[in-house]
């Protein structure tokens, strides 16, 4: 059974079942930080958990998209003692320990893969709200002691908060002392894709299939289902791909995100993406095999039925509590699971499908199957002082009143100030900007006539809040021009009897020089990636003769 | 039509599509019928067909270096026209052999990649095995000139022409293997008597599998099959078979392989035939 009730005025959440745990949750993560302070809700964490150190229970610590979570195992004292001491840990961050801790997240975050989870965000939502997993935590270049006190006043408070036991009664005496504060609700998070069903290719070896649906037992159903059928088609009938996986997580109080991902052999990639999206097609369009979902339904029921299943939903009715979602009983959900239909599961694949987010491989494509290429490079081009690359003319720095413009012969990205999300500034005089949606600029002196008067129109132009210092960069990450061209005469009768595959080859690689500066400089290797990838993709399909 | 269409057999859907394809006319009929019933698989099968001619139509008939950007574009915009009304009738029917075959086209076309295509004739042969157009179809893909190497097409062949039984035309398609890598060797010198005793051997072998078995009777593809045959046993100057092959032709031939000739399919025809009647 599951209760509901309230713990020193935090609404409360638990079940007498289950091993010995509690948590304690805030309604606040990454989602809610602006790029210029990434990072800050993930340092609260660690510094309040430092206070515990070194115990003989398990405790953890998580930050997500929308929760920050302290949750332990042990005996009803020791969670009790965790809590308390979290809750002190949140009121009184140990400042002392802040830069020690900046370089306890740094280190963490270089041994962090990027999934391909936190891509398809990045894609989705750009360098704001939820696409800000995809990012780097470069508060922890210059977050303090004020920044920090005012994120834990403001996110780690009572009002904020819900707790949740499982396998024992809540002590009705428990004081937790923590900030008195407001319920922060859930972050919008606005779509830069200009249209959905959308896609994208990235150097990546797994393709991932993003949607939005609403919540509901049919949509949990349904990912079991896709889960089962890739399962059988991708792997077992065919050896397509090894691993395929569906995961399914409320992101609001109605809606839901399903997330697939398959890991195709590489000499197979293209026949494992053609099979998948058929199977997602005949999901849409066609008939799924009756038995199937009957199968399904009974795994699903059976998984209901086993001890402990209350205890496993306990943290996630505590999620819905802070999301203002009402958590259905495990008899209202079994009655909702026996009632699903076929024409359930096929409403949740079109709202999956119209929602959809796919992203491939490099060298795939999608729009054959429907999907609409995400948009690599910027429709305009800012009006202003154009500053030609040195020793390249195919490219240009455009520095205007209303943002800057890096142009090429594959297009132009284009950062508007009053769009500018954070500004980048190496001690070295490099800078870069993002944009909001997602198009950065790098402003290199090394690469471009710069004057410091152009520099200083365009930090003008930023509010101060969106400037952030980046550590010096080492002699050989700050780029260099590429060497002068021959005397003129000689390079136009060399021009013009360059092979084909020269002129291409060239072409690459002054596109990979671009998106290397970018790298280097720190702009998110995805946004560097992104415009190479595109860039080059366009220039081949021109380049291209069958 | 749907009735016409329902009685063919594989080959002659396919050659059904193929016809339609060409005509203008049919593209507003077919929209029509599909704003009415967006699952009827046979008009969206045809109309798939038609953007497939379309967007060729667009290529032109010249070099591939000559083709414009916005030429590659509005192609590739045909392709997945037809892609897309193609993978809802697949999606629908997931039995309707016609669609799949179509989808070997714009897999080839598309660049979706051998692999891909292999999987669409995978799928295609468990609904239709020894699905001829579908062959001929995958074989070319197959070819160095589109994304394979001869070696693969070879292999492929050759498992056709094994796989169907006695007297099928299915053994044809090792007779384009030879005169295809016989045009990328020499060039369209392809009038000239050929020396090249490996193919010879693999031809005469084709042949007693298929156009010169006692079984070979007037089925679906025996103009294509014998066709190519005709033309190849001209040109190894194995008369008695090239003979056979052009009496039993009579007054028909396929397009190709006689299209391979500069001097157009109908006059290629007659001159190899009047060679291979000469001769006494």
């Amino acid at each position: 059974m599951i209760h509901y009730g309230q713990v020193d005025g935090i609404p409360t959440v638990y079940t007498e079942d289950g091993p010995v745990g509690a948590g304690l949750i805030f309604r606040v993560g990454s989602a809610d930080e602006q790029l210029a302070q990434r990072g800050i809700t993930h340092l609260v964490e660690h510094l309040a958990l430092h206070e515990l150190g070194v115990t003989d229970y398990h405790f953890n610590g998580t930050t997500g998209q929308f929760f920050t979570s302290f949750f332990t195992r042990g005996t009803p004292e020791s969670v009790v003692t965790f809590l308390q001491k979290v809750a002190a840990g949140l009121k009184n961050l140990p400042m002392d320990r802040l830069e020690i801790e900046k370089g306890v997240l740094r280190t963490e975050a270089d041994g962090r893969g990027t999934g391909i989870y936190e891509r398809i965000l990045f894609w989705r939502y750009g360098p704001q709200n939820r696409g800000l997993v995809d990012y780097l935590e470069l508060g922890l270049n210059w977050l303090g002691r004020a920044e920090l006190w005012g994120w834990a006043e403001t996110f780690f408070t009572r009002a904020n908060a819900v707790l949740w036991f499982t396998g024992m009664t809540p002590p009705s005496d428990l004081h937790l002392d923590l900030f008195s504060g407001q319920r922060q609700p859930l972050p919008a998070s606005p779509e830069i894709l200009p249209q959905t069903p959308s896609w994208a290719a990235e150097h990546s070896k797994h393709v991932g299939y993003h949607g939005i649906v609403k919540r509901s037992v049919a949509a949990t159903v349904f990912s079991t289902l896709l889960h089962r059928e890739m399962f059988r088609r991708l792997r077992q009938e065919s050896g397509y791909c090894y691993t395929p996986v569906v995961d399914y997580g409320p992101v609001n109080a109605d809606y839901a995100e399903i997330l697939a991902v398959i890991d195709p052999s590489p000499e197979q990639r293209a026949a494992a993406l053609g099979e998948f999206l058929d199977l997602l097609a005949q999901l849409r369009w066609g008939t799924t095999d009756p038995e199937a979902l009957d199968e399904v339904k009974k795994m699903l029921a059976r998984a209901q039925s086993e001890d402990d299943a209350e205890a496993g939903m306990t943290p996630s009715a505590a999620l819905d509590l802070l999301m203002g979602a009402t958590t259905p009983t495990l008899d209202e959900v079994r009655a909702e699971l026996a009632a699903v239909t076929l024409a359930d599961i096929r409403a949740v694949a079109v709202e999956l499908a119209d929602s959809a987010f796919l992203l491939v491989p490099e060298g795939s494509t999608a729009d054959w199957a429907g999907f609409v290429q995400a948009p690599l490079v910027s429709t305009e081009v800012v009006r202003g002082v154009s500053l030609p690359a040195i020793n390249n003319p195919d490219r240009s720095l455009v520095v205007g009143d209303e943002g800057v413009s890096l142009v090429g012969s594959e297009g132009a990205a284009t950062v508007a100030f009053a769009d500018c999300v954070v500004l980048l500034a190496w001690p070295d005089g490099g800078r870069a900007l993002i944009g909001a949606d997602g198009m950065g600029c790098a402003l290199e002196p090394t690469l471009y006539p710069l004057t410091r008067e152009h520099l200083a129109t365009i930090e003008r132009a930023v509010p101060q809040h969106l400037m952030v210092p980046m550590p010096a960069r080492t002699q050989d990450r700050i780029p260099v021009p590429p060497d002068p061209p021959a005397e003129s005469a000689l390079a136009a009768r060399v021009s013009k009897h360059l092979p084909r595959r020269l002129i291409i080859a060239l072409a690459f690689s002054v596109l990979l020089l671009v998106a290397l500066f970018m790298v280097s400089i720190g702009v998110p290797v995805w946004i560097a990636a992104a415009t190479f990838i595109g860039a080059l993709s366009a220039s081949l399909y021109n380049a291209r003769k069958q | 039509m749907v009735e016409v269409f329902g009685h063919a057999d594989a080959y002659q859907q396919q050659c059904i599509l193929q016809l339609t394809g060409h005509l203008d006319a049919c593209e507003s009929m077919l929209e029509e019928v599909l704003q009415r019933n967006p699952s009827d698989s046979l008009a969206a099968t045809l109309l798939a067909q038609r953007h497939v001619e379309r967007g060729w139509s667009v290529l032109g008939d010249g070099p591939a270096a000559e083709v414009t950007a916005d030429q590659w574009a509005a192609y590739r915009q045909h392709l997945v026209t037809a892609e897309k009304l193609l993978i809802r009738v697949c999606a629908e029917h997931p039995q309707y052999a016609p669609a799949w075959r179509v989808r070997l086209v714009t897999s080839r076309g598309l660049d979706l990649g051998v692999v891909e295509s292999q999987r669409r004739f995978q799928r295609l042969s468990a609904i239709s095995p020894g699905d001829l157009a579908a062959q001929q179809l995958m074989f070319q893909e197959l070819l160095p000139k589109w994304h394979g190497d001869f070696g693969k097409a070879h292999d492929f062949a050759w498992s056709c022409a094994n796989a169907a039984p006695p007297g099928s035309p299915h053994a044809y398609l090792v007779v384009v293997y030879h005169l295809e890598r016989w045009i990328a060797e020499h060039g369209i010198a392809l009038g000239k008597p050929v020396d090249d005793p490996q193919a010879a051997a693999e031809i005469v072998a084709a042949g007693e599998m298929s156009v010169m078995n006692p079984g070979f009777i007037t089925a679906s593809g025996w103009i294509v099959a014998l066709s190519h045959f005709a033309l190849a046993y001209t040109l190894l100057e194995k008369w008695p078979q090239a003979q056979s092959c052009f009496t039993r032709l009579g007054p028909f031939a396929s397009e190709f392989p006689w299209a391979y000739f500069d001097d157009g399919p109908r006059s290629a025809f007659m001159n190899f035939r009047k060679r291979a009647m000469g001769v006494r």
